[in-house]
């Protein structure tokens, strides 16, 4: 039997040794800078209390009016910087700007980018968000596919690329502070492109994401899930839990209860939510 | 539209559109005076109040004298800080257009086709041509086509009879001579010229003079013509076609360095590139790339080339290709300090590449700045502009954008009252349980059902009478038992609902 003493001691050792292992690093890394986005409730969920410049930084959420743009945008409002651009890629053409605008978005400072669609398709309303699917290649503006023929495939994939070409670009350009985006399937290089352009552009990216890609790799740096909770009134408060899914260099897992005032866009903390196996155990369940 | 300056009495009209002048709008009058004529339009942002730019005018008339060169090997613009005359030397030339009527008319006519009111005039004079063009009583008759292509001709020797009648403005002296010889009621030519010729130089100078001799022909009077300058071009031609991308690409990378060596040496930058492809048929495509500022950089222009020939699709093997270069005067300095940081201050620059790349590849309309609008409206209090406006990019953050867009945000209310995403088309969706008060409870939206939690409403919007495309809709914004929320409406005349966006 392991004396207590030397248990506690063995466990301080191994958490000594992961966080070191976790902050491995190559010898020529240089840190980049952290930015907080503002929450102070989702700074304190991340390992460095902040967002890296040049990262990707994903928010998932189960379907359309659940308040995950918003997070995204009032952190991409945050941490842009002085003099650089808040890029908006918005192939749907639903981005509204009167409603960013009142959250505190300067519309001067924003490009809205609108890559083309395919017009044969049609745009499933329910979704809202733009669905995407994965039939041939990284990642699709799927919009409900009724019309796959040949020239529709071909035209998709056109539309695909343009995308991912404009998502790219975006991000490698030093003069975009931010982007925010809504994208469903990225394959994995892809996807490590995207975050080598962002490194590269040293801007952060939002990107919004379905909750089906939960259980896919990731190269972002932070992953958030994001989940409505219903209110019976109104009470001006509209009410998020956001769990951290993936924190680079961190551990994950915690989760807070966002309270969002409906008049001033203020955010406070609802309660530190405790791991319910926990509670089970306390009362002997 | 409206081109405003700084006057005498403050921000005063320079120009303004037809539709402005259709409103009672007229050149010196103040901003705000023409904002009381405007009325609401001055306010929503439908009429666009646009500093004046008195170079970009004369670039604009240069550019005209320069398309006037398929009339006459001579050509040119007025003199003065803000010509407005095209000056046409057509001596030896009528003959090749039926006549010299013919050819002023074929002048009116094509520029009239390109969106300018013109008058024409010709003389043996420029002065007396100017004068008459200017000056000449313009018909009594009611405004006939026709009759306004018909240009002015005062026949040989006739300059004198041509300009008597002509008030002394039409010498081109300047306004305080003629404001002086409005005074002394001298308000003609024919009346100027009654007065004694030696007695005039220690009243008024010698200008009244020399402007009365070179109209009447006593003095010759010549012009500075434009003189076009040599074409920026480059060009390819090969007996073995080209038919794979990646050599095409490798042909313009080569056409590309040549252009910019040549506009180099002329410390000149590419404003745009005009591209032609033959093919082995004899069949020729053609594609342009456009830049918003000239650049030098050949790789910069190599690649907005390669973004267009990605979707560019050759009809054939290709044996030529030539590349010609709008070029123009570089407004960047290459270095602006002695250890170039690329910090900030280079940010404008990334900017506009940033724009080149996508609008050449997206085109101009996919990349777009939001523009807030006072509407009540939900879908018109906004607007999108192109990033890149008539060849020039819309500065990030100017003031005066600053000044409007700050304005109209104050109109946005409170957060969370609009939806983030707002479907470009409002949803039907069926209503299927409301309250007894009329607020909704329960609605299916493509057979998916959803239960209201709570709502929020009704918000009243009925607006767009004057446009007779007038709404009424009471608009909710509602929360499902599932914590999502929508913002949805029930048009007040067809009692039919909508999804209108969601709070994402």
């Amino acid at each position: 039997m392991v004396h207590p003493e030397s248990r506690s001691a063995v466990l301080k050792d191994l958490t000594r040794r992961l966080r070191s292992l976790e902050r491995s690093r190559p010898a020529d890394f240089q840190p980049r800078a952290v930015v907080p986005c503002g929450i102070p409730a989702l700074d304190d969920l991340l390992h460095d209390r902040g967002l890296r410049h040049g990262s990707i930084v994903e928010w998932l959420a189960d379907a359309a009016g659940s308040g995950a743009m918003t997070l995204a945008l009032m952190a991409a409002r945050n941490i842009l910087p002085k003099g650089r651009l808040l890029v908006v890629l918005d192939p749907l053409r639903q981005f509204h700007p009167v409603a960013a605008a009142a959250l505190g978005i300067d519309p001067g400072r924003v490009v809205v980018v609108r890559p083309p669609v395919v017009s044969a398709l049609t745009i499933d309303p329910d979704q809202v968000q733009p669905r995407w699917n994965s039939w041939s290649g990284p990642s699709q503006l799927s919009l409900v596919d009724r019309n796959t023929t040949g020239t529709g495939r071909s035209r998709m994939a056109r539309a695909r690329n343009d995308f991912l070409w404009t998502l790219e670009q975006v991000l490698r350009s030093p003069a975009v502070g931010a982007t925010v985006c809504s994208v469903e399937h990225l394959n994995d290089h892809v996807f490590r492109r995207l975050a080598l352009a962002a490194q590269a552009g040293d801007g952060i990216c939002f990107l919004r994401r379905p909750i089906t890609v939960r259980r896919q790799a990731t190269w972002a740096d932070v992953r958030f899930l994001v989940q409505p909770r219903p209110s019976i009134q109104d009470d001006g408060v509209r009410r998020i839990r956001v769990q951290l899914l993936r924190c680079r260099n961190g551990l994950d897992g915690g989760a807070v209860e966002l309270a969002i005032c409906e008049q001033t866009s203020a955010v406070r903390l609802v309660s530190q939510l405790a791991d319910p196996t926990s509670a089970q155990r306390a009362i002997g369940a | 539209m409206l081109h405003t300056a700084t006057g005498r009495r403050g921000p005063e009209v320079v120009t303004c559109c037809e539709h402005a002048a259709g409103r009672g709008v007229r050149p010196g009058m103040t901003v705000s005076e023409a904002r009381a004529l405007l009325g609401t339009g001055s306010s929503d942002g439908s009429v666009r109040f646009e500093p004046h730019n008195p170079w970009s005018d004369t670039e604009a008339l240069r550019r005209q004298a320069f398309w006037c060169r398929q009339f006459t090997p001579a050509f040119g613009i007025e003199e003065g800080e803000t010509p407005e005359s095209l000056l046409l030397d057509i001596s030896g030339c009528g003959h090749l257009f039926d006549g010299e009527r013919r050819l002023a008319e074929q002048v009116v006519q094509s520029l009239s086709a390109r969106g300018y009111r013109v008058r024409a005039a010709i003389a043996g004079t420029i002065g007396t041509a100017w004068a008459v063009a200017h000056f000449a009583p313009r018909s009594s008759r009611p405004p006939d086509p026709e009759r306004l292509t018909n240009p002015i001709i005062v026949p040989h020797g006739d300059n004198e009879p041509a300009l008597a009648p002509l008030p002394v403005a039409s010498l081109r002296l300047p306004d305080s001579v003629v404001e002086t010889l409005y005074e002394l009621g001298v308000r003609t030519v024919k009346q100027l010229r009654a007065l004694p010729r030696a007695e005039l130089p220690s009243r008024f100078g010698t200008v009244i003079l020399n402007r009365l001799d070179q109209a009447l022909g006593h003095t010759p009077e010549t012009f500075v013509p434009e003189r076009a300058p040599e074409p920026v071009d480059a060009e390819w031609s090969s007996e073995s076609a080209v038919t794979d991308q990646r050599q095409l690409e490798a042909v313009f990378a080569r056409l590309v360095s040549q252009i910019a060596e040549q506009s180099a040496r002329r410390y000149e930058g590419v404003q745009s590139l005009q591209c032609r492809l033959e093919c082995e048929s004899g069949e020729s495509q053609r594609f342009s790339v456009g830049l918003i500022r000239p650049a030098d950089s050949a790789e910069h222009l190599h690649e907005l080339l390669r973004l267009q020939l990605a979707s560019f699709v050759p009809a054939g093997s290709i044996i030529r290709v030539h590349v010609l270069a709008e070029t123009a005067g570089l407004t960047i300095a290459r270095q602006t300090e002695l250890f170039d940081s690329g910090g900030q201050g280079d940010q404008p620059r990334q900017y506009e590449r940033l724009m080149d790349r996508l609008s050449n590849r997206l085109g101009p309309d996919a990349v777009v700045r939001p523009q807030l609008r006072r509407d009540a409206q939900p879908e018109r209090a906004f607007d999108f502009e192109p990033a890149i406006r008539g060849g020039n990019i819309v500065s990030l953050q100017t003031g005066e954008q600053s000044r409007a867009s700050g304005s109209a945000r104050e109109d946005c209310g409170p957060c969370f009252t609009r939806p983030l995403t707002l479907l470009a088309e409002p949803q039907s969706i069926l209503l299927t349980l409301k309250t007894d008060g009329g607020a909704p409870k329960r609605f299916t939206l493509r057979g998916r059902s959803h239960t209201i939690a709570w709502s929020r409403g009704p918000e009243r919007i009925e607006t767009g009478w004057w446009r007779d495309a007038a709404i009424g809709r009471d608009y909710f914004k509602v929360q499902t038992t599932t914590g999502r929320q929508f913002w949805i409406f029930r048009r007040l005349d067809r009692d039919q609902w909508f999804l209108h966006g969601c709070f994402d």
